[in-house]
């Protein structure tokens, strides 16, 4: 019973995350100030609003690495747990890029686990993309406008009866300019 | 290779390392470490004697079986087994009222009001057991049954008694009304005797009550009395006859370990021709929320509303429950509700799973 209905009602978590989110403002959030502008296309990405923030266990951690890196660390429990807000993508430049999620393996966890990245857009609260982090592939792409931001949120699943472990996924972030879908191997 | 094929290879070769080239990526390369942590919040069974409940293997799912009944149970928890829980026990100067885990003679967990009394004027000295309720239909004259023993009473000097107290109060904005209160007169006893008081009151759903337990002594004009008290209570029962089939008290309970913001999501629910009418309400110790209304079968209102929950500081007693008030003029037929448990810091969100069927 509890992992169809979990799964079931995947999709209308991730689709009321952007109305659930409006509690954020109840507590207090440390925001990391590092934001990194990428030469060569003009975006910037910065953690998102919960970074920094109590996890269930210990915070909500997002580093941004001078290298073109973003690390996630977050501390979910059984069920369902959603993190909206972990990393914010800008447009800055003058010209709509082309926004992709590339979920690339290893994807390590437990049989029934599932992790997904929601994107949604940060001034209207719209879902633009959903990948499954189990399954590698290419996810969008989403036309980012100029000015506008996309902000990464994830929603684990974890089935009960499972000992605890980690989950540990990686996925590429890629912004272009042409209208092709990016090529798979090179999101690694 | 003659010239012209070069010339055509030259060309291929040109138009592929173009194309290459035409699509300009950002790559930005990340990781991602869930490191998966045990629940801070966990779902306890119900403890009501009309409600079988399956909990998951770690406590973040439930399934419960609520029977509908012509004699229905109005009281959670009505042989105080495990803990007080959804119960209040009160002391005063003069008595303390404290959970036994278990007394001889009693089924399960008791009740003990104890301490001593001295008094000349008329005076009453009680200190009680006391819970919060709600009813699924009209009810006139509910009968409390009362399991109780008085293995210590103090010296009747001169015109007092020792008697039970039950009072029963309507929460009727911010303050509660005496609905109906009765006494009775008891002598020691060591052993455990049951009484039943009928109540002169009228009770209407969608409205909350309290029902008050207590030990008192009355003192007569001139009146003398001392002495150590020992009152003992083994269960509690607050029922009635009805014509059709209802059910009223907590569905699944909660327990956190840290303060959080809670919802109850109904996200569907499955009909089986079972016409019932009943509300879901969510309670956080001090505040009532109405989740949803079912009308012939048919949910027709639901709410997210978000309430604080907070610790108990007693690991014993639940943080929140969830109580349905349900009701059919049907004996077969049954109706099922599928919802989520929300809890957020305003970070993350955590959602689990529940399922409330209700049948005859």
């Amino acid at each position: 019973m509890a992992r169809a209905t979990a799964l079931a009602v995947i999709t209308v978590v991730l689709l009321g995350l952007a109305v659930a989110v409006a509690l954020a403002g109840v507590i207090s959030i440390t925001r990391i100030s590092t934001s990194v502008a990428y030469t060569g296309l003009p975006i910037r990405v910065e953690p998102g609003r919960i970074a920094g923030s109590p996890d269930l266990n210990g915070t909500i951690d997002v580093q941004i690495g001078p290298n073109l890196s973003v690390s996630i660390t977050v501390h979910p429990t059984y069920q369902l747990t959603a993190y909206p807000g972990l990393v914010n993508v800008t447009n800055i430049g003058n010209t709509t890029h082309n926004y992709s999620i590339i979920v690339v393996h290893p994807y390590t966890g437990p049989p029934g686990a599932a992790a997904y990245l929601a994107e949604f857009n940060a001034s209207n609260g719209t879902l633009v993309i959903r990948a499954n982090l189990s399954q590698a592939g290419v996810y969008g792409p989403y036309p980012i406008e100029p000015g506008e931001t996309v902000e990464l949120s994830l929603v684990t699943y974890y089935p009960e009866g499972e000992p605890l472990q980690e989950v540990n996924a990686t996925f590429s972030i890629a912004v272009g300019k042409s209208q092709e879908v990016p090529p798979e191997s090179l999101g690694g | 290779m003659g010239k012209p094929r070069l010339v055509v290879a030259t060309i291929i070769l040109t138009v592929f390392l173009i194309t290459s080239y035409a699509s300009t990526f950002v790559y930005v390369p990340a990781t991602l470490r869930a490191n998966t942590t045990a629940p801070v919040v966990r779902l306890w069974e119900p403890l009501h004697e009309q409600v079988k409940a399956y909990l998951g293997d770690n406590l973040t799912s439930i399934i419960s079986e609520v029977n509908l009944t012509s004699t229905p149970q109005l009281l959670d928890n009505n042989e105080f087994n495990g803990s007080l829980d959804s119960w209040t026990c009160g002391g005063n100067e003069s008595l303390r009222c404290i959970w036994l885990p278990s007394d001889t003679g009693a089924i399960g967990g008791a009740v003990q009001i104890t301490g001593s009394v001295v008094t000349r004027a008329p005076g009453l000295y009680s200190k009680s057991v006391e819970q919060i309720f709600m009813v699924p239909e009209n009810i006139s004259g509910p009968l409390v049954g009362i399991r109780y023993a008085f293995p210590e009473a103090p010296r009747v000097e001169v015109n007092s008694s020792d008697i039970i107290i039950v009072a029963l109060f309507n929460w009727t904005g911010s303050y509660w009304n005496t609905l109906d209160a009765v006494g009775t007169r008891i002598y020691q006893t060591s052993s455990y005797n049951t009484i039943y008081l009928s109540l002169n009151a009228t009770l209407k759903p969608g409205e909350i009550y309290l029902l008050l337990v207590g030990y008192g002594n009355l003192v007569g004009s001139g009146g003398y009395t001392r002495g150590n008290v020992d009152f003992r209570v083994d269960s509690v029962s607050l029922s009635y006859a009805s014509t059709i089939l209802s059910f009223g008290g907590e569905v699944l309970r909660i327990n956190t370990t840290i303060p959080a913001y809670m919802t109850i999501l109904v996200t569907g629910y499955t009909d089986n021709q079972s016409g019932l009418y009943g509300r879901l309400y969510f309670f956080n110790g001090t505040t009532i929320v109405l989740v949803a209304i079912i009308e012939n079968g048919t949910i027709t209102y639901t709410t997210s509303y978000f309430l604080r929950v907070d610790p108990t500081g007693d690991q014993y007693n639940a943080s929140a429950r969830l109580w349905l008030e349900a009701n059919t003029t049907r004996v077969t037929g049954d109706f099922t509700i599928f919802g989520v448990i929300e809890y957020t810091n305003g970070a993350y969100y955590v959602f689990y799973p529940f399922e409330i069927r209700v049948h005859p």
